[in-house]
């Protein structure tokens, strides 16, 4: 692709609005015809000339019909992809460096024969599909954060190959990608001993549950002095006993060299995590200004606020 | 399957003569919904919402909402602990597996959003620090008919939070008779066996996602939302998620029936609970519930 | 599905193979049957899935069809020579293809290919088979652009069916140049069939197997005779003893004046013939683009132009028609040769004989008619002096033994005399009101100066008068119309298809092979556009846009619902019937609801319906159902069979009464 055409396209999909789901019509629908197209164009001259010359009526029959033949294959491409409904499905969040995959469905009636190219504005080639569907089509992670699906191009030449109708789509869907794990060797080291791991948990048998109605047998102590002082009924506090204890693994920020960079410091948290999540061990994440409760395997929370760390939107 | 039927028997010789309201009630908990009761007071509410729990066997708590309710009284406190030098969540009654709102619309608004959103979520977020809820959570709220005074009434974006919209309305002068023959239901409920247990419950509730809706129900419903938008009989149409609503319920009722597909006579059958207090009527001297029936009665399957 | 490109690729060579086969009939057999082994070559490495030759090999092999063609034709420039080198590297390109690109530039020569025929040929059959090829190239240019190969056939008939206005409308208001760019190529002898230009005994017995068209004539108002229709071409002065051949006196026939009585007007549509053009006797205008020349003969103005035309000409029916000779020109139309003693006494006898010039006419005429001359088409071949021999001998000949034999007679007889070369009759084909003359139709008479006219005289209706009256193949058997294989006389359907046949042929001749510049005009006038210019063109093309085009391109982006499935017609049909039998049934209603309402009916429809309406719940709603169901065209046709009869007034009273509370 040429410099100009680059800077062309990219203007035209910043244009673009984002939506969540759209159906091609005629002001998203481009068509230019295929260097076979051209090609085709030239025949049509020649034999033109041809005909010209020799006088042979025919040949003239024969020319105008494959420019006919051209201009035709512009309304059909077009009828490619008019009508076609586009959306984006949720992408299963990733890690960085490895390939998002995109559920994209693509909706026309099921009647009407059509062969679709879709793939990245940015990348050659692309899927072919011949029918409605759900295609995922893979985008390589450079980064971690929020990635948003970068513009499609859909395309398509069908049937006849000489003309090109595209249309390049900005949808509304965001995978969320992960840092990369990177091995923490400080593994066994940095796990929290059982002292900090009580110090995470509420103190047992002081878990709140609900209001009771205060009976003297249960003490002054449990009375919601907060209740009563709004509703004036004397209302006791129940307390709930405390879940088994459950190893409690904690994970912190700050646990590693101060001269660490922030990436390699979430690559080696992602990783602890992921090994914790394994473990089936409750976490307790603490970032700058963030503290995670985790429970046992689910490590998606964490996960997602290491990929959302500093980062609001990265493409 | 027998569980579910034998509570719904249970529950049925609990409270005379509302054996629909009690079915879609059913439904509305295996769909995994909250329940609005619309009624004036006195006709069993409660009654429901306390039989409802004993059978299913879930954890039941009440909260008489007022004017003076504040959202912490019913999500939950953090108190500080001088002796550990740190704060403590202390749980409010909205963490239990069956929450009876009572007389919902008398709360403040604060109150209210912050019940449905906890509702909604599944999960109590106090002090930037998160707390799910139990599972199952089902919130049974009732409310007075509009009208009273001192009310507050649900803003329309919070109501459709709720799956279904029931009233039970009066009993029947037979059903009545008999009510008041047999003295106090009290000592019957505290009685009531529970039918299952929330283990049960759940994975009827995932049961209920897995039956069968086809492309032309879907269709159908589609059809019905689509008709709902139209300008010339409510205020705004059905929302995407009104539909996903009515499916779910659809599903639960069809497996109360014993089918493994939703049919048309499903939808219909849930569609004016799970609809009519998503929707306003345009139309004079026509409440949504009769709007959406006449929805019902105009859209055709196929 | 998609295709294989596999299949796409033999489609493009299949397509190519298809697009030349015409040019068997055209080139030297070697070249399409080397191209045919090149295609067919690249088909079994596309088979056997091999590495194609490297480009160097390919290069040599080269340069020994190329060399070839140089030896045989002596040119690789013009039609043939150019056509047949087209073909040749056409052939190796095929060996270069490997990517999609590859094969479209072959298939875009496949395309310029299809021009190439053409350029002989332009008949009705030509045009079907350009149909066929274009059909088949577009085949392969939609299999080439990945589309399913089941629905690729279907894709490119349609797709050459959508183009065919806009193609149709260009062909029409497109403007056609009068002349060509460049100077036109050299047509071969092959291509103008018939009259050659000196006559000798069997040079136009040659022609008469022949039924080929040789040209049409259609008459405007006044039709002729057949005994009128003397074709005049080419005229015969110079005698060297065998041979007539055309001499260089100028003649200084004035041309007749317009204007008289009974004059025909028509249009030609022929092919010059060594620059002649044949005219009927005698002509009195020629229209645009011909010219009248000596001896009442007619030219293309362009003469070296050796296309087909069509011109108006003007005729007065006659058999002589007024030129002064000078004394000069008197000898030059006198000389004989030596040979033929015999003859030569016999006409210097009739010389003597007969001061009166008109006199000696009439008894040359009738001493011929005396002489039990035979009329056949397979004379015995003429030894030494062919007049004389011919005269005294064999006596069997032809049309040239009668003209060449009268002609040295009068001229002995000192009658100044020529030989006119042309066409006698022509069929009429009553469906398209035009005379058809074949090469069977050649024909050769005399022309003899007398009292300041040249009188035509035909010795060959004086032996055998029904040649004028009748068509050539009532005399000759050879020259009767056949048919094919079968060789017998044609029965009555086969002649009349026959003549559908060239009536197509001539209007496909007068439409579209003779659509050129000035009938493109003529058109224009017709359609009070004026001249071709680019307002008239663009107005055509405007105003054929709208007619033609814009339906086209509305009906292709108009976007239909999609069609209604057997179930909900079905469903629709049901609740119909029931409403007809007078239930209160409604779309709207459920399975359960439509069966309990229709409790009035009869219980087996009761039975009928409650299956026809769980079969639908089941097939509609069940896991796995779709509306694609083969199951559902029985059902509905189920639907369609049932027809419950109208329920009795009271339950119809009844439903009337609900709906009214």
């Amino acid at each position: 692709m040429s410099r100009w055409r680059k800077a062309a396209s990219s203007w035209m999909l910043l244009r673009l609005p984002r939506q969540q789901q759209l159906v091609l019509g005629q002001s998203r629908i481009y068509l230019l015809p295929t260097p076979f197209g051209w090609g085709l164009l030239l025949v049509a001259w020649a034999v033109w000339i041809g005909a010209l010359n020799y006088a042979v009526s025919l040949a003239y029959v024969l020319s105008f019909w494959i420019v006919s033949l051209v201009l035709i294959a512009v309304v059909l491409a077009y009828r490619q992809l008019a009508g076609l409904a586009i959306r984006c499905g949720a992408a299963d969040d990733v890690v960085a460096g490895s390939h998002a995959l995109f559920p994209l469905q693509l909706q026309w009636p099921e009647e009407e024969p059509r062969l679709l190219h879709l793939g990245w504005h940015d990348e050659a080639g692309g899927m072919a599909l011949d029918r409605p569907g759900e295609v995922l089509l893979p985008r390589l992670t450079l980064q971690r954060g929020q990635m948003t699906i970068p513009p499609l191009r859909v395309y398509s030449e069908s049937p006849l190959g000489l003309v090109r109708a595209f249309a390049y789509l900005r949808l509304q869907a965001q995978v969320c990608v992960y840092p990369q794990p990177c091995a923490d060797e400080r593994a066994a080291a940095s796990l929290p001993d059982g002292g900090q791991s009580r110090e995470a948990q509420p103190v047992p048998g002081e878990l709140f549950s609900h209001l009771v109605a205060w009976q003297p047998e249960l003490g002054a102590r449990r009375i919601a002095w907060k209740a009563y002082a709004r509703r004036g009924v004397l209302l006791a506090r129940r307390f709930e006993e405390p879940q088994a204890a459950r190893s409690t693994c904690l994970l912190e920020w700050s646990a590693y060299p101060a001269q660490m960079a922030a990436e390699a410091r979430l690559s080696r948290l992602c990783w602890q995590l992921l090994a914790a999540g394994r473990r089936g061990e409750d976490v307790v994440l603490r970032l700058p200004q963030q503290e995670l409760r985790l429970t046992a395997g689910e490590v998606r929370p964490g996960l997602r606020a290491l990929a959302g760390f500093g980062v609001r939107d990265a493409q | 399957m027998q569980s579910i039927s034998l509570a719904y028997r249970q529950l049925n010789a609990l409270i005379l003569g509302k054996p629909l309201q009690i079915r879609l009630a059913l439904t509305c908990v295996l769909a995994g919904g909250h329940l609005l009761i619309e009624d004036v007071p006195g006709v069993g509410k409660t009654t429901l919402a306390h039989a409802l729990a004993g059978v299913l066997g879930l954890d039941y708590r009440r909260v008489q909402f007022t004017s003076d309710l504040l959202p912490a009284d019913m999500l939950g406190v953090s108190l500080f602990r001088p002796d550990e030098g740190r704060f403590e969540f202390q749980p409010g009654p909205v963490f239990s597996q069956l929450l009876l709102a009572d007389e919902i619309n008398r709360a403040s608004p604060k109150v209210q959003s912050a019940l449905l959103e906890a509702m909604e979520e599944r999960q109590v977020s106090i002090d930037g620090r998160t707390h799910a809820l139990p599972k199952p959570f089902f919130v049974i709220a009732t409310q007075n008919p509009d009208g009273q005074l001192g009310t507050f009434p649900l803003p329309e974006s919070q109501l459709d939070r709720f799956l279904m919209r029931i009233s039970l309305g009066y009993p029947s002068p037979e059903s009545e008779r008999a009510l008041l023959l047999a003295g106090d239901r009290r000592q019957a409920l505290s009685a009531l066996p529970a039918a299952l247990n929330a283990g049960e419950l759940l994975a009827l509730q995932q049961k209920a996602t897995q039956i069968t809706v086809s492309s032309a129900l879907a269709e159908y419903v589609l059809a019905l939302l689509l008709a709902s938008r139209k300008r010339e009989l409510f205020m705004h149409g059905l929302s995407p998620r009104a539909g996903l609503a009515v499916l779910a319920a659809a599903r639960a009722w069809a497996m109360l029936n014993g089918r493994d597909h939703v049919l048309p006579e499903d939808v219909k059958a849930v569609f004016v609970a799970v609809c009519a207090h998503r929707l306003q009527s345009r139309l004079p001297g026509m409440n949504s519930i009769d709007a959406a029936q006449r929805l019902l009665d105009h859209v055709p399957l196929a | 599905m998609r295709s294989e490109p596999r299949l796409a690729h033999f489609a493009v060579l299949a397509a190519l193979a298809l697009t030349v086969l015409p040019l068997f009939l055209q080139l030297p057999p070697w070249v399409p049957l080397l191209f045919a082994l090149q295609l067919g070559g690249r088909a079994w490495l596309a088979w056997q899935d091999r590495q194609l030759p490297h480009r160097v090999w390919l290069l040599l092999a080269m340069i020994v069809p190329v060399l070839l063609l140089w030896l045989s034709l002596r040119t690789l420039v013009g039609r043939e020579g150019g056509v047949a080198l087209l073909l040749l590297l056409t052939g190796f390109k095929a060996f270069e293809t490997v990517t999609l690109r590859d094969w479209r530039v072959l298939l875009g020569l496949g395309f310029f290919l299809a021009a190439t025929p053409l350029l002989f040929d332009q008949s009705l059959p030509s045009a079907l088979w350009l149909l066929l090829s274009l059909f088949v190239l577009t085949w392969a240019m939609v299999l080439l652009a990945g589309v399913d190969s089941a629905a690729s056939p279907r894709a490119a008939a349609l797709a050459l069916l959508y183009a065919m206005p806009l193609m149709l409308l260009l062909f029409v208001a497109m403007p056609r140049l009068p002349g060509p760019l460049w100077s036109m190529p050299t047509m071969d002898q092959r291509a103008t069939s018939g009259l050659s230009d000196s006559l000798a005994p069997g040079s136009i017995g040659q022609m008469i197997p022949s039924r080929e068209p040789a040209f049409t004539a259609q008459f405007r108002g006044r039709q002729p005779v057949r005994e009128q229709l003397y074709w005049r071409v080419m005229v015969f002065d110079r005698f060297d003893g065998a041979r007539w051949t055309a001499g260089s006196v100028p003649d200084s026939g004035a041309a007749l004046a317009s204007g008289a009585a009974g004059e025909l007007s028509y249009s030609i549509t022929a092919t010059p013939f060594k620059g002649a053009l044949p005219v009927l006797e005698h002509a009195v205008w020629a229209g645009e683009g011909v010219q009248q020349v000596a001896a009442q003969l007619l030219r293309r103005i362009d003469a070296r132009n050796e296309a087909r035309l069509r011109y108006d000409v003007r005729s007065v029916a006659q058999a002589a028609y007024p030129a002064a000779l000078s004394a000069e020109q008197r000898d030059h139309y006198l000389q004989l040769p030596a040979a033929n003693l015999r003859t030569r006494q016999q006409g210097e006898f009739f010389g003597r004989q007969f001061r009166d010039e008109a006199g000696r006419l009439v008894a040359l005429r009738a001493w011929l008619q005396q002489q039990g001359l035979r009329y056949t088409l397979s004379p015995p071949l003429l030894q030494g002096d062919v007049v004389d021999d011919f005269l005294f001998s064999s006596r069997q000949g032809f049309c040239e033994h009668f003209a060449s034999a009268f002609a040295t007679l009068a001229r002995a007889a000192g009658l100044p005399a020529r030989i006119v070369v042309g066409f006698q009759g022509g069929e009429f084909n009553t469906g398209g009101q035009f005379w058809l003359v074949r090469s069977s139709d050649a024909h050769a008479w005399t022309e003899v100066w007398l009292q300041g006219h040249w009188q035509r005289v035909d010795p060959t209706a004086l032996v055998a008068p029904s040649r004028v009256v009748s068509e050539v193949g009532e005399l000759v058997p050879e020259a009767q119309a056949v048919v094919p294989v079968l060789g017998r006389r044609p029965p009555a359907w086969w002649r009349s298809a026959h003549a559908q046949w060239q009536r197509a042929g001539f209007v496909w001749q007068q439409w579209v092979v003779d659509y050129d510049a000035r009938r493109q005009q003529s058109l224009f006038q017709r359609l009070g556009l004026g001249r071709v210019g680019v307002g008239s063109v663009m107005t055509v093309l405007l105003l054929g846009g709208v007619v033609l085009v814009l339906p086209l391109l509305l009906w292709l982006l108009w976007r239909r619902p999609p069609p209604r499935s057997y179930p909900v017609r079905g469903w629709q049909l049901l609740v119909l019937r029931l409403q007809q039998a007078g239930v209160a049934a409604q779309a709207s209603d459920t399975p359960a609801q439509l069966r309990d309402k229709a409790k009035g009916l009869a219980p087996s429809l009761q039975q009928q319906l409650a299956r026809l309406l769980a079969d639908w719940q089941q097939w509609r709603y069940a896991e796995g159902a779709t509306d694609a169901d083969p199951r559902w065209r029985g059902w509905w046709w189920q639907v369609r069979h049932f027809r419950p009869p109208r329920l009795a007034a009271s339950g119809f009273s009844a439903s009337g009464k609900a709906t009214m509370d």
